[in-house]
Formats: structure tokens, sequence, C-alpha cells
């Protein structure tokens, strides 16, 4: 089943059974070995709780738990026992190290994120995008049909719509009496260059004021 | 289940037994008659009388007839989002992963009486799993799935068990039709429900600016008819969107891009079949599936986008 297999050069790696089942025994071999390690250790000592506790933690804290568990009473029980529990955790720390690290597991809501991502990447290389924010005046490069000249509108964004790569910015302007109102979608080919002119300070995310106000206030002259 | 395997056995031999005393005997006919009384295993009755041998279902691609039918897939709806294509044309997007779709199943005439391939997607923790449906995964040697689903198929679109399906077994470009629950939306009145146009909201309307109004006749017939349209829980039920164009597929994540809506909530399973409306060429599918040829790597392939032609709709002038 090669399907959904994990991707070298990316954080991205969706689940798939045989990756799953290595990991679940890796863990459990891990516990295995912490377990040999205290029914070889003596019992009853202080050291048997920290040595337990550790390996079900992290599997890279056996080896220095049990070192320092085991200096600690080191009257009751023989030196071989010591040295025996020591090469044991020495060698299990070694096979416990070689373990690559994991990998992150995608959720299934991430997806979308992710996939936006990248489709916002491979816009950026037509045109590079500036942070727009609302109350910005903005000038608008945009295709037209039949591929003529590039139309240009220069007005205030009143809104923003954060939706990936379809976020779109709502431009209003005053042209020849009448007002206008323009959705660009920010990330599309057809729109080949976005400048922030000016800023005007506003207070509020979204400035559907404007349309009641005057229309100076959205009238800008275009150079 | 064995029970009425074994007598639909025992008729098959009276009818032998009927035949062997019309016609000249048969020694196996009565061998396997007198061993019904023993306490010996029920022997293989397919294999011995000769009829429908076992089926042996290679995994290799094959010639689609004019009235083949191959799978379908089980897909995730993962949401949806809008892409350009290489025009700048704007395209909804619904984005739908086939997560380790293996076939799980095979039905044949012999033994159901149809042709069916079950697929299963996802993965499944054993402690999450009825016993039963353990001991359905254990007996047909696959791993634990999360989501059986059965697609009927013609006889030369079998699969042996454990066939992967990945999402290249679709091509870009190719019309679809995506079944799945819809969302639920509750109890909802008739205007929502069935499309009723309501009543003005003005002139006059007492009390009543959505409701059904009538909901029949008078003395004759005297009641109300079954089945009328009336108020009631809406959604929650499957549904099958038509002629869902593929837009891309990536086959090392085994994700598909589809035009338009698809029913169900995000995180819903998908059952994704070849539309039977827009049919899609018979000589371009994989048939009966797409097998990875030796040597690919599937990690490494770019995303395989649909052929939008040559004519770019903007043009308008040319």
């Amino acid at each position: 089943m090669a399907s959904s297999s994990l991707l070298p050069h990316s954080l991205l790696s969706l689940p798939t059974a045989s990756s799953r089942f290595p990991k679940s025994s890796l863990t459990i071999s891990s516990i295995s070995f912490s377990l040999n390690q205290v029914s070889i250790t003596r019992t009853g000592s202080v050291a048997f709780q920290p040595l337990v506790r550790r390996g079900r933690e992290s599997t890279f804290g056996i080896a220095r738990a049990g070192e320092t568990g085991e200096e600690t009473p080191a009257e009751t029980g023989g030196d071989e026992s010591t040295t025996e529990t020591v090469e044991e955790e020495s060698s299990v720390a070694v096979a416990v190290e070689e373990k690559p690290p994991k990998k992150p597991i995608v959720k299934l809501n991430e997806i979308i994120g992710i996939l936006n991502k990248k489709a916002i990447e491979e816009a950026e290389t037509i045109k590079v995008v500036p942070d727009i924010k609302p109350g910005d005046i903005v000038e608008i490069k945009k295709e037209k049909a039949n591929r003529r000249r590039l139309a240009l509108y220069k007005g205030i964004v009143i809104s923003k719509s954060s939706s990936g790569v379809h976020t779109t910015i709502r431009i209003r302007y005053m042209t020849s009496g009448t007002a206008v109102e323009i959705v660009f979608p920010v990330y599309s080919p057809k729109i080949k260059e976005i400048k922030v002119v000016s800023h005007r300070d506003v207070r509020r995310a979204k400035l559907y004021y404007l349309r009641e106000k005057l229309p100076r206030f959205y009238t800008f002259k275009k150079k | 289940m064995a029970a009425a395997s074994r007598g639909r056995a025992l008729l098959s031999r009276l009818f032998l037994f009927q035949s062997s005393l019309n016609a000249s005997p048969k020694c196996p006919a009565l061998s396997i008659y007198s061993r019904n009384f023993s306490a010996d295993p029920l022997p293989d009755y397919a294999s011995e009388s000769g009829a429908g041998a076992s089926r042996i279902i290679e995994a290799k691609s094959g010639v689609m007839a004019p009235d083949s039918r191959r799978t379908g897939a089980i897909g995730i709806k993962c949401g949806m989002t809008a892409l350009w294509d290489k025009w700048g044309e704007r395209i909804p997007i619904s984005v739908l992963w086939l997560d380790d779709n293996v076939v799980t199943q095979v039905k044949t005439v012999e033994k159901e009486g149809f042709f069916a391939l079950q697929v299963g997607a996802g993965q499944k923790k054993e402690k999450h799993l009825t016993k039963p449906e353990l001991g359905h995964f254990r007996a047909m040697g696959v791993p634990l799935k999360r989501k059986l689903k059965e697609f009927p198929v013609t006889e030369d679109a079998l699969l042996p068990v454990g066939t992967p399906i990945s999402v290249r077994h679709f091509l870009p470009g190719q019309y679809v039709d995506v079944t799945a629950i819809s969302r639920g939306k509750g109890f909802q009145g008739g205007m929502k429900r069935w499309g009723f146009k309501g009543m003005p909201a003005s002139h006059g309307a007492s009390l009543s600016h959505r409701s059904i109004g009538s909901t029949g006749q008078r003395d004759a017939p005297g009641k109300v008819f079954k089945g009328k349209k009336m108020p009631g829980r809406m959604g929650g039920e499957q549904t099958t969107v038509k002629n869902v164009w593929i837009y891309k597929i990536e086959p090392a994540r085994n994700l598909m891009w589809v035009k338009g809506q698809v029913p169900g909530p995000e995180g819903s399973f998908v059952f994704i079949k070849d539309a039977c409306y827009k049919k899609p060429d018979k000589s371009l599918l994989p048939f009966p599936t797409f097998f990875i040829p030796d040597g690919e790597e599937t990690e490494s392939l770019e995303p395989i986008v649909a052929d939008l032609g040559d004519n770019d709709p903007f043009m308008a002038g040319d």
C-alpha cells in the first residue's frame, strides 16, 4: 500500500497503517526494557519508582534515571548487579537513541490550511502581495479580457475577507459621479500588481459606514 | 450462514441423486451422499462436483468493454477552497482525500450471487472494532479499516483482496458521481425543505407568511395524501451529486480536487464512482484499476491537472 506515505522533504505526513504499527511496537519494547531493569535491580529500594516513571515518560531518559538511581543506595545489593544494570541501561540507551524522532502527524482539519499555504506560495511567484489592512488606499492593476492593457483601480480598502488563497479585499472608489465597490481576490493570477499608496487611520475592520458618508472620503485622483 | 449453505448443498445432492437414478449412477455423488451422516467435516462440494471451480482473480490491467463497470473509491471530504486554472478562470474546489483504499472482499456469483468489490478506507485500532468486524478483517488478511463500502462491478473488473486503489484510479478531466450523507439541517419548514413560496409579507396575510397553506381538497377525498410535502427533518440522508468534474490529482498524497460542491460536512466519507451520465472515455481509464508500475516513486510525482485545451476562453475576439 504505497498510498499516503511519508514525504521526505516537508513536515507533512499523513498517517498510514504501516507507519503506526512500528511506532507502537517500539514504545512497547522500550517499556519492556525498563521493566527488565526493574526486575534485575533490587526491589524495595528508593530507586525503584523513579526508574519506572522515567521509563514511561521518555525513552531517552531511561539511562540517566537509572544511573542516578543506582548511585544513591549503593550499600544494599552487590556491585555485580549495579554494573549489570548500568551496562544494560547503556545498551538500552544506545538502542533507544537510534530511533529517529517522531514525524508530526497531519490532522484532517489541517490539510486545507497546508494546501492553501502551498497555493499562496505559488501565487506569490506572479506578484508580491503586500500586507493589506482596511483603511489602506491601494492601486490595483488587473488584466482585462483579450489581454489588452492593464486596468488600474485606485480606492480605499473597506473590508478584507481572509480565506487562504481566496483572500479578497473590497475596494471602494468614485468614478465619474458613480460610487463603485469591487471585490478583488488578492492571489488571483489576473491581478498583476497591488501597491499600498497610503493609509488612513480607521478604528474599524469593516468600513461600511463610508457608504453613507460624503463622496470626498472615497474619491482618489489617479496620476 | 453455514447451516443455509449446508441446506443448499444437501438439496443439490438430492437433485444429483435423482438424476443419478434416472441416468447412469455417478460414484462420487453416492459417496458424498453417504458421507453426510458421518462426523467427518463437510467436503468441498464446489470443487468435487466440478462446477464453479474456485475463481482466480489476477491483479493485471485489461481492456474495458462497453458495458464494463469498475470500482469506485472511498474518500474523505477535507474542505472547500477556490483555485485559478491556467487561463485565470476561477474554479470552486472541494478537496477529497482517498486514504489507504484497499479491496477488502470480493463478492462473486458463485457465493453471493453477484459481482462486487468491498473497499475499505482509513485505519482503525483493534480495540475500537467489534469482534465480528475484527474477524472479517483477519479472515481476509487486510489491515483494519475505518469504513467499508461495496461497489457493484462487472466480472472483468474484479480485483484480488488487498489491492490498493490509489487516486490515479481516476483521471483528471473525467466526471464522477459523488455520494455522501448530506449535512443535517434539523427540523425545517416547507419553504426551506421543499422550496414553497410562502405567502405575502403584507396585504393582510395573517400569521401565515411561511406556512405551507392548504394540504388538500375537501370531502372528496377527505384526507391528506401520503407523501404530502410538509415540514420535517431535512438533510442527514444519502445524496448523490452527479457529473462532478475532477480538476486535479495528487498521487503523492492521494488527494483529489473536484469542482463544485460535494455533500456532507468536512471529515465525512464520500463514495466516488464513474459518472453514469457524462461517461468518461473508456480507452483512457485505467481498468480495472491503476497498478503502480515498477520503479515508479509515487512521492516524487507532481500533481496532474486536467487538460483545459488550447483556447483561452478570455480571448473572445479571436
